[in-house]
Parts: C-alpha cells; sequence; structure tokens
C-alpha cells in the first residue's frame, strides 16, 4: 500500500454532507416550531425538517435508506442517476456506499476515508476536508442550529440556508419529506450551480454497530492520498 | 518492414471515422497527474467533451461536486474552479501561454486527428515496427509514429523549448465502427508531469447542446491574470 500526502488539496466540495445533514447527531427538535412560510432561525438543538427523523435516530442509534442520486451533467447533456445506500449512526458516523462502482464514503467529524475503486485509491480524509464534507451536518449539532435559518415551503418542504461563512459561501438546500416525516428527498446546487438531488427510500432504525463500520481500510494495492 | 502504401491507406482510413464522428464526442474519463512540477494528487473522475476541429472541454467532477473546469475553443482558454470561485480566461492563449490554438491543438491530442501531408507521408521512416511521419506546420513540429493497424502510438508536438509535448496512445476503443483512444498519456519534453486519461466510456453526442463547451466564470467570481496562476504554479514548483 502506498501512502502519499497532498499538502494542499481542496478536494471535497461542500454540499457533500447535504446527505448527512439530515441527521446524525442532531438532537430531538424540542421547542422547535413551524415557521409556515417565514424565515427563521432554527432552534438551537435542531431543525424542524429533521425533527421526526432525529427522534427516531435518537431512540435507535443508527439509521439506513435507500438512495438514489440525481444530476443532470450540462456538459454530456446527460441525466446522472446512481443507486446505493446511505448509513448513518450516532453520534457522528455517515457511510454511503454505491455497489455498481464500489464506491465507498466514511465521514466523521474527526475524519473520514472515500474509496474509489475506479481510480485505485483511498482519500484519507483529514478534519479540514471531512468538515467540507460535513458542513451542513454540523450546523445541526446541538449549539450550531441557531447559525441555520430554515422555512417552511410546505407542510412536508423546507429550505434550509446555510448563511456565509468565512470558507463558505451562503447556501440552499430543499428537504422534502414523507409521511412519517422522514427526509424523502434533499436538493441542492452543487458548486457548478448544477441541482442535483438524492431520494432516500425504505428507512430502516437499528441498534448501532460503533465505530469501527465506519472506518474504510484500504484493500491490498489500492493507493492512498491523505488530505488534510 | 512496413509498405508506405498500406499504412498510410490504414491511418487515413481510421483518421477518416474518427473525424467523421468527431464533430461532438463525449467520455467519462479517469484522470491521474503526475510529476515533480505539480506534486502528488489524487486520480479524479472527470468529464470530456470534443468537438473538432478546435474544441473541448474537460470538467473534473465527482459526486460531491466539480473541482475543476476547463475548456478551449480556438484560441481562447478558460478554466474555473468552482471551490475557490477563481476563474481565468485568455482570449488569445498565443499571448500569454505561447500556444496558438489551444482548442485545435487539445482537440487533435484527444481524438488523434493528427494529418501529415501527403509529402511527410513520402519522408516517412521505420522505427522497429512503427512508421515515423513528421512535418512541420506554422512553426510548430510534428511527428506521428504508426503502428501496422493504422493507429498512432505517439504524437509529439513542438513549438518552442518549454512548449512541447508528447502523447502516447496506450489503448483504443470503438465508437461507432470508429477507434477512439482510449487511454492517452500527454508528458511534457522535461518530462516534469504526466498527464494520463482513461476514458472509461466514449459515445458519440447525438443532440450536442451548443453550450455544451462554454464554460462560463460567474459573476462574482475572482478572475485570475495569467501572471497571477504563473506565479502560483512557480511557488508550487519550488514546495
Amino acid at each position: 500500500m502506498k501512502v502519499v500526502t497532498r499538502a494542499v488539496v481542496r478536494f471535497l466540495p461542500l454540499p457533500a454532507a447535504l446527505l448527512v445533514a439530515l441527521g446524525a447527531g442532531v438532537r430531538p427538535a424540542a421547542g422547535v416550531t413551524d415557521h409556515a412560510g417565514a424565515t427563521t432561525p432554527a432552534a438551537a438543538d435542531g431543525l424542524a425538517s429533521a425533527r421526526a427523523f432525529a427522534r427516531r435516530l435518537l431512540a435507535n442509534g443508527r439509521a439506513a435508506a435507500t438512495i438514489e442520486r440525481r444530476a443532470l451533467d450540462p456538459v454530456t447533456g446527460l441525466a446522472r442517476s446512481a443507486r446505493g445506500r446511505l448509513t448513518l449512526e450516532l453520534p457522528d458516523r455517515a457511510l454511503l456506499e454505491f455497489p455498481a462502482t464500489g464506491e465507498r464514503i466514511a465521514l466523521r467529524s474527526d475524519g473520514g476515508e472515500w474509496l474509489q475503486p475506479a481510480l485505485q485509491q483511498m482519500l484519507r480524509l483529514g478534519p479540514r476536508s471531512a468538515a467540507a464534507g460535513l458542513r451542513w451536518w454540523e450546523l445541526l449539532l446541538p449549539g450550531d442550529g441557531s447559525r441555520f435559518v430554515e422555512r417552511a415551503l410546505s407542510a412536508r418542504r423546507y429550505a434550509v440556508v446555510s448563511p456565509s461563512t468565512e470558507d463558505f459561501a451562503a447556501d440552499t438546500a430543499w428537504v422534502s419529506l414523507d409521511a412519517q416525516g422522514l427526509p424523502a428527498e434533499l436538493e441542492y446546487r452543487d458548486s457548478s450551480d448544477s441541482r442535483v438531488s438524492y431520494r432516500f427510500s425504505g428507512w430502516r432504525f437499528q441498534r448501532p454497530r460503533g465505530r469501527s463500520s465506519f472506518l474504510l481500510v484500504p484493500p491490498e494495492g489500492v493507493r492512498v492520498v491523505e488530505l488534510p | 518492414m512496413l509498405e508506405l502504401g498500406p499504412a498510410a491507406a490504414r491511418y487515413a482510413r481510421a483518421l477518416a471515422r474518427r473525424e467523421a464522428m468527431g464533430g461532438a464526442v463525449d467520455a467519462e474519463v479517469s484522470a491521474w497527474l503526475r510529476g515533480d512540477a505539480v506534486g502528488q494528487i489524487p486520480g479524479m473522475h472527470a468529464t470530456l467533451a470534443v468537438s473538432g476541429p478546435d474544441a473541448f472541454r474537460l470538467r473534473v467532477d465527482s459526486m460531491f461536486g466539480v473541482a475543476l473546469d476547463c475548456a478551449a475553443h480556438g484560441d481562447s482558454l478558460a478554466a474555473y474552479v468552482p471551490s475557490r470561485r477563481m476563474g481565468i480566461r485568455l482570449d488569445a492563449a498565443v499571448d500569454s501561454l505561447g500556444l496558438r490554438s489551444p482548442g485545435a491543438l487539445g482537440y487533435r491530442v484527444l481524438s488523434a486527428s493528427w494529418r501529415p501531408p501527403a509529402a511527410a507521408w513520402a519522408r516517412a521512416t521505420t522505427q522497429d515496427s512503427l512508421r515515423v511521419v513528421s512535418w512541420e506546420e506554422a512553426g510548430d513540429s510534428l511527428s506521428i509514429a504508426i503502428g501496422a493497424n493504422g493507429l498512432p502510438r505517439t504524437a509529439a508536438f513542438h513549438r518552442r523549448p518549454g512548449v512541447s509535448v508528447r502523447a502516447t496512445y496506450r489503448g483504443w476503443t470503438f465508437v461507432d465502427g470508429a477507434a477512439w483512444p482510449a487511454m492517452v498519456e500527454l508528458q511534457d519534453e522535461a518530462g516534469r508531469f504526466k498527464l494520463i486519461l482513461k476514458l472509461t466510456r466514449v459515445w458519440r453526442n447525438e443532440h450536442p447542446a451548443p453550450e455544451r463547451l462554454v464554460l462560463r466564470i460567474p459573476d462574482g467570481a475572482e478572475r485570475l491574470e495569467w501572471s497571477q496562476v504563473r506565479r502560483a504554479i512557480e511557488r508550487a514548483r519550488g514546495l
């Protein structure tokens, strides 16, 4: 296994984490009220759009769903679709898996790994790179919710705005909920302003399995690239 | 030893098929950049679009967004890094890069559309099992080495010291009956960098949108001058 270090690579554009924004680590949104049509800072302990999900995640410790990513490629004009699986676990773990390509992404607050079989490499993400991926999720952490602005567009659809910071421009995600109040779709515009959507189905809540199931080990022969 | 006639004919037929579909070809690409000049950076996924005779666009992306978008059309060249909201546009690349028509050069490299004049074929030499054809074109020196199958193995472009590139075609795929480069290695003459492009999927774009090759740098993005980019590259080399 070769290990190389790249000093300055900001390889993870911010929207990575819109997937994990939905849940890991959020606390019940006690005290949060719906603000139909009004733009109101979210309560410090969670967003209304994540309330039902957070309640069930907290009760069980682990959530998993089938996901489908859809995006339009502006160069080829093709709609791209990828199906996979998302697993979230308290307190800070997320795992994305795409069986068709073998691509796997593990994110934790202390970093993560991104296995890319087609490139025969695994990116080992340091806290800074993981933070870029976890931006939205971090803002759902206790005490950070106040940095979000959430707006109810309808009974089951919300716009969640992350105000600009020193590192990132303001950004918006749109969250749609299913009849149980669980995330059904997440949409955002990526760094190149292309619209991307993730659809969720078959949410299951289980007992947590621990950090080791969110830690990727590089297969033999895979090049490991360290990102800060 | 190869006969000049059949080799030239095979090359011409294969080239004609590539050029016939080269008006709009798209590909998914795995890319690796290596070399002392660039340090060690991760391999990347990219989307490539080419349009003969003089345009291409390469968009380095992943499921998380776009890392780099670059495009060339004729004499103009543009690049944009969305995560940093920084971009550069050179409308006359020859003035800054010393590179005339980067769009045409990129298209020729990526599609292996090298067209030696008839006189060059007459002067062709044989090296091992390859026919080597060299010619001058608007002050540039070009040379291609062609295999028995009529496909180029290498192509070298030399303008002046510092502006020389060698392309090695390590693999081919077939698209609509045309042989198309499936693996291309680009290397500068000093060996400071090597760009490896592996085209994992290639197809003819039947309905190309007119804007597919147009890179727009958003309003509000920082627009860099070439001198700034050059200084950044020099600093990177010094690391």
